[in-house]
């Protein structure tokens, strides 16, 4: 019973999927007559394929292949696009800048090192490098890290003992 | 991806991917022509009257000519996507 069901189905959807080409096939073939042409998709078939970057147009119609050349971007991607190249300069702007901070500090920081921070109401509260906790805002009541030693094995300044003012600071 | 792969990753946005293959074929093949024809009349449609009188006219070269001027991939997707669009909302 179920598999009968089953066919009914898949025979229905050839039926409507058939009926839905033909009749778009009619619709366009009317429209062409108003304006008075015959369609000559002969000579757009060859010349669709050299520009569409060896997509196919189902392909296209579908979005299963998306073509990145900026020709073909739609508007809606090129501001995806943009959304993101903006956040991750934001994001590597910030980075530099805690980098900045941190030596300032009296920390040596290398370029290798990986600088992590979270921001609290949009204030820097915690600074981490290479995943190790180095730096928390005491206007939050967070005490301030103390180090034996730097992250990269350098003594911290001896004025590190209180924090610095980080309002404000991202 | 292979084309095969392409195929099956069309079918199933179709939501055609359970029809025998000689039915695929037949509505992806006729799907493609519409998107053609489509794009033939968004040409058509965008030239000045008395240029499309003189278009119905024309031998081939010529035409191809005309459709070459005025193609583009942004054209292209765009009507490709707006039949196949077409193409579900008739299948519903």
């Amino acid at each position: 019973m179920e598999n009968l069901n089953l066919e009914a189905t898949v025979e229905s959807k050839v039926f409507r999927a058939l009926a839905a080409v033909e009749n778009q096939r009619l619709n366009l073939e009317t429209k062409g007559k108003a304006l008075g042409v015959t369609l000559r998709t002969k000579i757009l078939r060859s010349l669709t394929a050299g520009l569409v970057a060896g997509a196919s147009l189902l392909e296209m119609g579908c979005g299963a292949k998306e073509v990145l050349s900026s020709d073909t971007q739609t508007p809606h991607q090129e501001d995806r696009f943009e959304r993101a190249e903006r956040k991750m300069d934001q994001e590597q702007a910030e980075r530099d800048k805690v980098r900045t901070f941190l030596k300032d500090q009296g920390f040596e920081v290398k370029d290798s090192d990986t600088i992590g921070f979270q921001k609290l109401n949009g204030q820097l509260s915690l600074i981490t490098v290479n995943g190790q906790e180095v730096w928390k805002d005491s206007n939050n009541q967070k005490p301030l890290v103390q180090f034996e030693q730097g992250p990269t094995g350098q003594q911290p300044a001896p004025e590190q003992k209180t924090n610095p003012d980080a309002a404000n600071f991202l | 991806m292979t084309d095969l792969d392409l195929k099956q990753d069309i079918l199933k946005r179709l939501d055609l991917a359970d029809l025998a293959l000689a039915d695929q074929d037949k509505i992806l093949n006729q799907l493609e022509e519409n998107i053609l024809a489509q794009l033939h009349l968004a040409i058509i449609e965008a030239l000045p009257e008395e240029k499309r009188v003189t278009l119905a006219d024309l031998d081939e070269t010529a035409a191809e000519q005309i459709f070459q001027a005025h193609l583009n991939p942004e054209l292209i997707k765009q009507v490709a996507t707006g039949v196949v669009a077409d193409f579900k909302e008739r299948m519903k």
